[in-house]
């Protein structure tokens, strides 16, 4: 699993955009599960509005969501040492 | 309030956050201005809680012209993008028909009938979630499934 954090972007713009989105698809074909976090409103609103086509790739607001996401598919689960 | 600036006039919908899901009530005619500021407002309330889910319910609306509803699908997707969806709801068959025959895409679209179901399948799909995440006993599945039962049928009870 792969998490690309990009909570500290401010604006992005096409050619930003869609080299993040090659990047995805290309850890996908090595294999890799590929989640990009930090997604903020103003890049969901750039990307949508520049009609970036971002197929199945998965997005999430916040590192921890992502965090979640990744545990989930690895079976990993976070508990109390004891 | 001085960060709406000029658009201090806009009607605004009320979004509230319930049981880990945003509920967005609609209950004013859509226009442009009137999207726009929802589009942000939404955005902002997807950042700052952390619901999976965004319930949009159109009841209060008679009529939509497929620009709204091409300006209210973006919305839509931003939110994806943000890792939360959203799921239509309330929508009056007035308004059905005409997006019927506007002819305009519902592909990728979750509706649901009313606001009550559109909540129904929300924790449908919390109880399918969280087995996996917080335990693997079924003893413990039983027993969370029974809990989120209850609550349920509380929260939907108005009495």
């Amino acid at each position: 699993v792969i998490i690309m954090d990009i909570s500290g972007v401010a604006v992005v713009d096409t050619a930003v955009a869609n080299h993040l989105i090659k990047i995805t698809k290309a850890t996908k074909l090595m294999g890799c599960d590929c989640t990009i976090s930090g997604v903020s409103p103003a890049i969901a609103q750039t990307m949508v509005e520049l009609g970036i086509e971002v197929g199945d790739v998965q997005t999430t607001a916040t590192l921890k969501d992502a965090l979640v996401d990744a545990f989930r598919t690895t079976g990993a689960e976070i508990r109390d040492a004891k | 309030m001085k960060d709406l600036g000029d658009r201090s006039d806009v009607a605004r919908i009320a979004i509230q956050p319930y049981r880990g899901a945003l509920i967005a009530s609609i209950q004013v005619d859509l226009d442009e201005r009137v999207l726009r500021q929802f589009q942000s407002d939404l955005l902002e309330c997807v950042r700052s809680s952390d619901a999976d889910v965004a319930i949009i319910d159109l009841s209060g609306v008679g009529v939509i012209d497929g620009e709204d509803f091409t300006a209210l699908r973006r919305v839509i997707e931003m939110t994806a993008l943000m890792g939360t969806k959203s799921i239509l709801c309330g929508m009056q068959p007035g308004v059905a028909a005409s997006l019927v025959d506007l002819d305009v895409s519902l592909v990728g679209l979750q509706i649901s009938r009313s606001l009550d179901s559109a909540l129904a399948q929300v924790a449908a799909a919390d109880t399918q979630e969280e087995p996996i995440v917080e335990s693997e006993d079924p003893q413990d599945l039983e027993d969370q499934e029974i809990v989120h039962g209850l609550e349920r049928d509380e929260a939907l009870d108005p009495g």
